[in-house]
């Protein structure tokens, strides 16, 4: 069982700007939908998470199964599959070349990673597509290479930054599934304002609002807490956000 | 080496790149023709010396050339200034064993002099210390063989700048270019993407650095070989024009090995300090702006420290004075290090060391250090500059093509070409234009009485000085005292007839003045020369290298469509 422990994080841009307040969850194995309107502080805990925003000086921890990320450094990178939130990849370069790239940074061996693209294309149903240039691709295609090389490797914590932006239903259809699958020995986070996309397959949720986390629990126990209308997680979106 | 590989394929996927390392190879060829016959001796006329004189001792080398420098010019076919230079080097070649006794005597006498003869001074032990440096070369017996070729493939500062460029390019692209296209997020999230990847980077400099150096130090060769000859490569280094003072026990082709293996390390030196700039800058611009005020710097180190200063050690232990490879190895050379003198060869081969590991370290760390992701592409706090404010289409036009598409580099490409050429441009002597620029220079200005008075008295000491010669020459005394001074008094006839000439064009023209306009005909073409034209191929380069991204990049975004759609539209953008 992978735990992955958020200690009263805290991030502020500026002397203003507080962009995560006293953040504290535990993950364990399975899903985790985050859910929040843009700005809200998803990709700040992201990126705090994947090692590319450090919190305030004293700004809480993360521990990865019982120890602190930032004493484990590669020992942890080693273990998380990040997919950032973007839309630019290496123009020049084959879809291929760049997993291969991103093997090698995660220190996949060549054999290993020689077996293992090739299958995670079929996955994301870009087998066609793996030996041409990224440049002439797709903001739906370049999002499933992305989500290839998070998977790549078979990390333990997987982080997916908005893995659904630019897809077509069928295409989503397909990632969620694909996610759905990988949950059940892993920890995933998703962090998402599209709420269809996580209602169906993580194991909980999480409402961030301003840097806070607002509420959180099993799809279930949260639809309860809809005041007005029909009992959905969508519903209790626009409660916790404002209708429009 | 997997992510090596990778880094040199997307730098070497950037048709910028290759733009740019063509575009290097073609002008650095061209300079080196230019270069090649820019002196006052024509390549062919060294090699027809070298050709008689390839079978003779070294003895009867010198011998000949004194030979032939006693003589007439009628009485051979010999570049005199070739002659000259061919003999002071076989001379100095001849007489090694002498100068190596000098230095030893020059030794002696000096420490016995007064004023060197303070122990505790710099020069008292920078000369203790000189003759022993050259104990290893007794027995060395330089020959004489063509030299003019090596020197103009090693003695060319333009091919260490347009390899500078190769480097700023490349250090741009590996390390900054993952920040600009919004990479970082993902690589720095990866086990190995940090400091090993900053490494794995340095690596495919190095290897793009060595590749360039090869590639432009063996073209340098191989056109310094096809012009003039390389002569025996086995032959001691003191044996070639410059080098007499080295101190090393190598042949030309060791040396010539050393040389590009010193010049690579130079060269990467300075890119590990780039690339140390470009981890810790938070935008292209800070980038540009520090690599520049530290070349600059040190440049200006470089240039203004005398090599005896006590603050020498500024002067050579220097990324400028790196690339200065026959500075450091012609001689034996001590550094003023506060008093005790340090020989440079070592000195500067280890500070190279240190730099090139130490900026390469401190990336690596500062790079496994870094967290904030997001790179800011221009970050101007000029109010003028204000992102809020709206600018006019030039200005996004300019912005586009000079800082997000680098054209600022190509810029500078030009400007740094132009400067040196500026500095390296030797007027070819023309007897005609000199007399042409004696006269227009005397009576520079507007045209008076006084000039029409001027010209009208020299043309007519010119005519009769013609008519007396040629009186002379028919009476069949060609080899008369008086002839041969009438000739030398008609020499600035030539250039006073142009004079005249373009006098009687502008006289009757209000406001018209006199001044020396060569320089005018050669740029418009007016006169023989092709500058004009080598001026409009550079121009158009430029155009070229600037405009061609700018248009590639806007059809790349597609770009395009989003202006064509705009109140301005297409032709207003164009």
């Amino acid at each position: 069982m992978n735990r992955l422990e958020l200690q009263k994080i805290n991030k502020h841009y500026g002397k203003k700007k507080h962009a995560l307040c006293d953040f504290s969850f535990e993950f364990t194995n399975g899903i985790y939908g985050l859910l929040g309107p843009n700005g809200a502080g998803k990709s700040t805990l992201m990126n705090i998470i994947s090692d590319n925003l450090l919190p305030d000086k004293d700004g809480g921890k993360i521990l990865w199964n019982g120890e602190e990320t930032r004493i484990l450094k590669e020992k942890f990178r080693s273990r998380l599959g990040f997919m950032p939130q973007q839309q630019n990849l290496y123009e020049s370069m084959t879809a291929h070349t760049f997993l291969n790239y991103i093997a090698a940074l995660k220190c996949i061996d060549r054999k290993t990673a020689e077996q293992e693209i090739p299958k995670l294309f079929e996955r994301v149903e870009l087998s066609e597509s793996m030996d041409k240039k990224m440049g002439g691709f797709s903001g739906g295609m370049k999002q499933r290479v992305l989500i290839a090389s998070a998977l790549l490797g078979n990390p333990n914590l997987i982080i997916l930054d908005e893995p659904t932006a630019g897809l077509d239903p069928k295409q989503r259809v397909i990632i969620r599934n694909m996610v759905s699958d990988l949950g059940k020995d892993k920890i995933i986070i998703i962090s998402t304002h599209i709420v269809s996309d996580i209602e169906t397959i993580a194991k909980e949720i999480l409402f961030i609002k301003e840097g806070n986390l607002i509420d959180s629990g099993t799809i279930s126990a949260l639809v309860k807490k809809v005041e007005n209308g029909e009992k959905s997680l969508e519903s209790l979106y626009m409660q916790y956000y404002g209708e429009v | 080496m997997r992510i090596i590989v990778t880094e040199l394929k997307k730098l070497f996927s950037s048709k910028i790149f290759i733009l740019i390392i063509f575009s290097v190879f073609v002008l650095n060829g061209y300079l080196m023709f230019r270069t090649a016959n820019s002196g006052d001796a024509k390549p062919e006329q060294y090699k027809e010396v070298y050709t008689v004189l390839d079978e003779m001792s070294d003895y009867d080398k010198l011998q000949w050339l004194d030979e032939r420098l006693t003589e007439f010019e009628g009485q051979h076919s010999y570049n005199w200034i070739v002659l000259s230079e061919l003999r002071n080097e076989c001379a100095n070649i001849v007489g090694y064993s002498d100068y190596l006794d000098s230095i030893d005597a020059q030794a002696k006498s000096m420490t016995s002099v007064s004023i060197f003869a303070k122990p505790n001074t710099f020069n008292y032990r920078s000369i203790v210390k000189t003759p022993p440096a050259y104990d290893n070369v007794r027995d060395v017996k330089p020959i004489f063989d063509i030299s003019k070729g090596i020197n103009l493939a090693i003695d060319n500062s333009f091919t260490d700048i347009l390899c500078g460029f190769i480097v700023l390019y490349a250090v741009l692209s590996l390390m900054i270019s993952d920040r600009e296209q919004g990479m970082s997020g993902l690589l720095f999230s990866l086990k190995r993407g940090r400091g090993y990847l900053l490494i794995s980077k340095l690596l495919a400099l190095a290897i793009t650095i060595f590749s360039a150096v090869i590639l432009i130090y063996s073209e340098n060769l191989l056109i310094s070989s096809g012009i003039i000859g390389l002569g025996d490569l086995s032959r001691p280094i003191q044996s070639l024009d410059g080098f007499i003072g080295c101190n090393l026990k190598i042949s030309v082709m060791q040396y010539l090995m050393l040389y590009i293996l010193f010049k690579f390390i130079a060269i990467f030196s300075i890119g590990t300090v780039l690339s140390l700039i470009a981890v810790n800058t938070k935008n292209t611009v800070s980038f540009y702006g520090i690599s520049a005020i530290i070349l600059i710097a040190e440049g200006v180190f470089y240039a203004v420290i005398h090599p005896l200063s006590i603050y020498s050690i500024f002067r050579y232990v220097n990324i400028i004075a790196f690339t200065k490879t026959n500075e450091i190895f012609c001689n034996f050379k001590n550094i003023n290090f506060f008093e005790y003198p340090i020989p440079l060869i070592p000195t500067s081969t280890g500070a190279m060391a240190v730099i090139m590991l130490g900026s390469t370290a401190l990336s690596a760390y500062l790079y496994a250090k870094k967290r904030n992701l997001e790179f800011k592409k221009i970050g101007f706090k000029f109010k003028t500059f204000s992102g809020n404010k709206v600018h006019s289409k030039l200005y996004y036009t300019l912005y586009k093509s000079l800082i997000l598409q680098k054209g600022i580099i190509v810029i500078a490409v030009f400007v740094a070409v132009a400067g040196f050429m500026k500095e390296t441009f030797i007027k070819k002597y023309d007897y005609v234009d000199a007399y042409y620029q004696y006269y227009t220079e005397l009576l520079e200005g507007d045209i008076t009485s006084e000039t029409d008075d001027f010209i009208a008295a020299e043309a007519q000491r010119f005519d009769e000085l013609n008519a007396r010669a040629i009186e002379l020459m028919e009476s069949s005394d060609i080899y008369s005292t008086e002839l041969h001074e009438i000739q030398k008094q008609l020499a600035p006839s030539s250039g006073f007839y142009f004079l005249k000439e373009r006098y009687e064009q502008i006289k009757d023209i209000p406001n018209a003045q006199i001044f020396y306009d060569t320089g005018y005909k050669r740029a418009f073409g007016a006169v023989g020369y092709d500058d004009d034209m080598k001026y409009a191929l550079a121009a158009m380069l430029l155009c070229n290298f600037l405009i061609s991204p700018l248009i590639a990049n806007d059809n790349k975004y597609r770009m395009k469509s989003v202006i064509n759609s705009t109140a301005s539209g297409n032709k207003s953008y164009t």
